[in-house]
């Protein structure tokens, strides 16, 4: 009965947490930042273009 | 040099896509066949009481109304070929023998279906043929059913035209005289004092392109013991040798203004040039003349068009093998603006021909009309200056 | 056969795939590692740290003002208002962007019920991600700093919300199970080349098995090698990246001008050369398949494929493009056999024609399922309609092409949906965006692959069909090879685009005419690809045509790939104008009419 309430609380807390991650977007604005910062380290590497 | 007999008349017959020698030969009743592409064999449409012209828009200023129909990102050849057919400039055909090849120039043979040009004239017609990409057993019998059902089998529906083998060789016979007199002309070029210019070579090979062979050949038989008896100047005229290659070109204009350059064009590897297109075609006894004809064209085909890696090495190995031959020392190539085949070749092979087969090269995109162009000739100009100096530097090296 | 054998012989992908081993290069990959690490070193020296906290104190300033102005506009509502909020979902979803960021500020809310079900959609998703990645996750994880593209599909999900912006009920629903297999494709391709690329897995064993193909062609021809992977080489780098990224392109084009091409040409082909310039496809595979695509430059790249891999043997499949003319069908048959032949030479494998008949069995099944699609979809109730349903017809025609089995549960569901929905006379756009039907004829904006969507949620324009998902319908043959080989020409011979630009006018003029009345249009989107020449150089005709047969049309400029040339925002001005000032009427969403997404995914 205790292990099934923790269980439905971490449950709960989790769906929870994701849900949050999920209405506010904060994996795409995470995925957004991240994008920019590799856009970036991209734009100053070494690129092989001689064909 | 002075300069030869029939220059002017050339150049006369050049100014109107229904020149005189046109005329004359629809006058003894011959059918005029109208066509753009190398891709369709020019010879085929020499058989029996037909005759090839291929088609040029001389003197084209705007191409408003073609530019409403086809956009203005388009191929400047495609549009004013358009452009002169609502003016009504290729009435005079009696049909039009197009090509599926590239997609500018197959909309512009459209046109004639959707606005119903020389749609009056009781037997015009417009084909559409599709053309291979790559040359294969299999893709030679297509391109012979192709020109078998949608060229010479309708020419014969259309004006009872003889298309049978014997027919078909005495075409082959006829076009391999002009052939044979064009490479003879095209071979003086190679001299290091040579009694003609890349202009006039140009203009003769142009005429004979546009012209009835049968009533252009004996101007081109004459033009050709002239030029055999032709001194030249004592010194060369020119400061610097190019091969020319890329797309279509049809305005000796282009040529005279990289010849007034101090460049002297020695080799013409562009479509309406002489490679491909003068070339001898050899038959033997055993197979369909059609079919000789079609892989006489395929193989010898230099469009870009064709894919396979044996074309694109082809293509690379011809502009080599041209531009050693004619001593050129550098290779302008050029293409027609808006043309893609020849946009993405260019692009790759001018870094091709200089790193892999060592050639200066000039790459440079064009009008249709380019006579006036200051700066294509900014460009020439300070191309030849460059090979000027190489060649300056490679002197004294050797010494 | 093995146990192995027998347990993986009907799993899709077959899981042995997964079991060769890598031969990772740790020195080369440590070495581009460091060159990352630097220049993270440099960015982070050289950042401007007022800035940036100046703009996280915007950002939270806006959050709490955006916060504070929704529980006003919630508190102001009547009680009917604050119901229908809860169990409809939001109407002004132009709120949702915010000038310069690149995702929407928050996730729509589609009402209690449908918010709920595009969370769980969106969680099944991830889970799909990780899963598949995990497959082999150090390579695929390192494409980031190998290949510029790879972080454009970590926004993923981002795509997933602009597909499906707006909707409500069955067709949210359609559109999510659409998506999945897309996704679920895309990811498992990641792995194939993160595995096999020579700087990542470098799996040896893997590429003797791998066929590349070009971007369009399509993928029906892998059906008769069962123990090949087909990849369509270009689609992840180039092709359906740009779909969800609209500046991802940018760099091929301007490297591939800087290399010598003209900027007239069509930006698919040029951004396949550019990424070939930029050395931003994998090296992998153990040949590569090239085709004669919808135009002259797509054929063209092929040779900047063999100047960059000159030892990977190519075969050019080439068909005839007066594919209507069936005198050219043997020449095209016979390229079949030889590119089959090809492959087996290659590879090693041998052409499975049980397998081949299987697949296309599947594929004429799906076929079937797609022309209900559109009986449904002219009809007055129209379903499943939006961009979500068009990527995934032409993903389902040309990459999935009856191979995959999983695809067959998606349309079944799909179908009980359509269904379901046309009995209860479900509007496919809720709140009164059923207003006007369109057709979209021509080439759509990669950059803007949800434009559909924004006009329909904008304007109340329901696109019902475009002109990429009219396809070769015929059922293929299943049981005569000979025939089977001639259906497959036709069958390629008519891939996107290549269906309607080549063969003559009369597939993309006079069919678009006739398209318009059997799913009787009031609008026609004419996208005008300024690029390209197949449709540009009919421009003319069409535009005479459509004043002819009163037609309204609305010229859609656009640059394909380069969203610099005609940007989204124009685009939507165009219609925009167009609905204001023809149609007299006033937008569904007014919110959506002007918003800022220069920068947004």
């Amino acid at each position: 009965m205790k292990a099934c309430k923790t269980a439905s609380m971490i449950l709960g807390g989790t769906v929870g947490l994701l849900f949050v991650v999920y209405f506010w977007n904060l994996d795409q604005k995470l995925m957004g930042w991240a994008y920019v910062m590799v856009n970036r380290i991209f734009d100053r590497k070494k690129v092989d273009n001689r064909l | 040099m002075k300069d030869l007999k029939y220059t002017i008349y050339f150049e006369n017959l050049l100014e109107d896509a229904h020149n005189e020698l046109i005329k004359k030969a629809q006058d003894d009743g011959k059918i005029c066949l109208g066509y753009t592409c190398y891709h369709i064999p020019e010879v085929i449409l020499n058989v029996d009481n037909c005759f090839s012209t291929r088609l040029r828009a001389p003197n084209t200023g705007s191409v408003d109304i073609a530019t409403y129909y086809m956009s203005n990102y388009t191929c400047l050849y495609a549009r004013a070929i358009v452009e002169r057919a609502i003016e009504g400039g290729y009435n005079f055909l009696d049909a039009l023998i197009g090509v599926d090849a590239c997609s500018m120039m197959n909309r512009s043979m459209e046109h004639f279906d959707m606005l119903n040009i020389n749609a009056d004239k009781e037997h015009f017609f417009v084909t559409h043929c599709d053309m291979p990409f790559k040359v294969t057993d299999y893709t030679i019998d297509e391109y012979v059913v192709q020109m078998q059902l949608h060229v010479l089998d309708r020419l014969h529906e259309e004006f009872g035209t003889d298309v049978s083998d014997k027919a078909l060789r005495k075409a082959v016979k006829e076009h391999n005289q002009m052939c044979k007199i064009i490479s003879e002309i095209g071979e003086m070029r190679k001299a290091d004092n040579p009694p003609i210019t890349g202009y006039e070579f140009h203009l003769i090979n142009l005429v004979s392109y546009v012209c009835p062979t049968s009533l252009i050949l004996p101007y081109l038989k004459e033009t050709l013991a002239e030029l055999k008896k032709r001194k030249p100047d004592a010194e060369p005229w020119y400061r610097a040798r190019v091969a020319i290659v890329g797309s279509e070109i049809d305005d000796p204009s282009l040529t005279k203004l990289i010849e007034d350059c101090g460049a002297f064009v020695v080799s013409d590897r562009y479509c309406f040039g002489s490679t491909p297109g003068r070339e001898e075609i050899e038959l033997n006894d055993e197979e369909p003349v059609l079919k000789q004809i079609c892989r006489h064209y395929m193989e010898m085909s230099e469009c870009a068009r064709y894919i396979s890696d044996e074309k694109v090495l082809q293509r690379r190995q011809t502009s080599d093998r041209l531009a050693k031959e004619y001593n050129a020392e550098g290779i302008i190539y050029e293409q027609m603006k808006y043309c893609d085949y020849w946009g993405f070749e260019r692009a790759l092979v001018t870094h091709v021909m200089h790193e892999d087969y060592g050639w200066p090269i000039l790459s440079i995109d064009r009008l249709y009309n380019n006579g006036n162009s200051g700066q294509l000739r900014t460009r020439v100009q300070a191309f030849v200056e460059s090979l000027e100096i190489k060649q300056i530097h490679k002197e004294a090296g050797a010494k | 056969m093995s146990i192995l054998d027998k347990i993986t012989k009907n799993m899709y992908p077959n899981p042995k795939f997964y079991l060769h081993k890598d031969h990772i290069n740790w020195k080369a990959n440590a070495e581009n590692l460091k060159e990352v690490y630097d220049i993270c070193v440099d960015m982070w020296k050289e950042t401007d740290w007022n800035a940036f906290w100046d703009r996280q104190k915007f950002k939270v300033d806006d959050f709490k003002a955006r916060l504070s102005r929704e529980a006003k506009t919630v508190a102001s509502m009547s009680l009917d208002e604050k119901l229908d909020l809860l169990v409809n979902g939001e109407r002004h979803l132009g709120y949702l962007y915010r000038d310069g960021d690149m995702t929407t500020v928050r996730r729509e809310w589609r009402g209690v019920v449908d918010t709920a079900y595009d969370f769980w959609e969106w969680a099944k998703m991830w889970g799909m991600f990780l899963k598949t990645f995990g497959m082999d996750l150090i390579p695929a994880l390192g494409m980031t700093f190998h290949y510029r593209w790879m972080i454009s599909y970590f926004n993923a999900h981002g795509f997933m919300d602009k597909l499906t912006m707006g909707l409500r009920g069955s067709n949210l629903r359609m559109s999510h199970e659409a998506i999945f297999p897309i996704f679920r494709y895309v990811a498992e391709n990641i792995v194939w080349l993160a595995k096999c690329d020579e700087k990542m897995g470098n799996c040896t064993s893997l590429n003797k098995k791998v066929v590349l193909f070009d971007e369009m062609t399509m993928g029906q021809i892998m059906a008769g090698f069962p123990d090949l992977i087909g990849v369509p080489y270009q689609l992840l780098p180039v092709f359906l990246v740009s779909e969800i990224d609209q500046l991802v392109c940018v760099p091929y084009i301007d490297g591939v001008e800087a290399y010598g091409l003209p900027a007239d040409t069509c930006p698919v082909p040029s951004s396949e050369v550019g990424s070939i310039v930029l050395d931003a496809l994998p090296h992998m595979g153990s040949c590569f398949i090239s085709s004669s695509m919808p135009c002259d430059g797509s054929t063209m790249a092929s040779s900047y494929m063999s100047r960059r891999f000159p030892d990977l043997p190519v075969f050019h499949l080439c068909f005839p493009t007066r594919y209507a003319d069936e005198a050219t069908l043997d020449c095209a048959a016979s390229d079949i056999k030889a590119c089959i032949r090809f492959v087996e030479d290659v590879t090693g494998s041998k052409w499975d024609w049980a397998h081949y008949f299987e697949c296309m069995k599947r594929f004429n099944m799906e076929t079937d399922y797609e022309l209900q699609k559109w009986e449904i979809n002219r009809s007055q109730y129209p379903q499943f309609i939006g961009p979500a349903y068009e990527l995934y017809r032409k993903w389902n025609y040309e990459m999935d092409g009856g191979i995959d089995p999983r695809v067959e549960k998606t349309c079944k569901k799909i179908a009980k949906l359509i269904e379901k929905g046309y009995r209860k006379q479900e509007p496919a756009w809720p709140f009164g965006k059923m207003k006007h039907r369109a057709i979209v004829w021509s080439c759509p904006a990669h950059y803007y692959a949800n434009f559909s969507n924004w006009a329909a949620n904008c304007w109340g324009i329901d696109v019902l069909v475009e002109m990429e998902s009219l396809n070769f319908t015929k059922h293929l043959e299943t049981s005569d090879k000979e025939e089977a080989l001639r259906d497959l020409a036709r069958l390629y011979e008519r891939m996107v685009m290549r269906r309607h630009t080549n063969g003559g006018y009369q597939n993309v003029v006079d069919e678009l005419w006739r398209q318009c009345e059997w799913w009787d249009v009031d609008i026609i989107i004419m996208y005008q690809n300024v690029a390209c020449k197949n449709m540009a150089t009919l421009q003319g005709i069409l535009d005479e045509q459509s004043r002819q047969k009163d037609m309204k049309m609305i010229w859609e400029e656009h640059d394909l790939m380069d969203p610099r040339t005609v940007s989204r925002r124009t685009m939507r001005d165009k219609v925009s104008d167009f609905m204001r000032t023809v149609m007299n009427e006033e937008p569904v969403d007014e919110s959506l009419v002007d918003f800022a997404d220069d920068t947004a995914m």
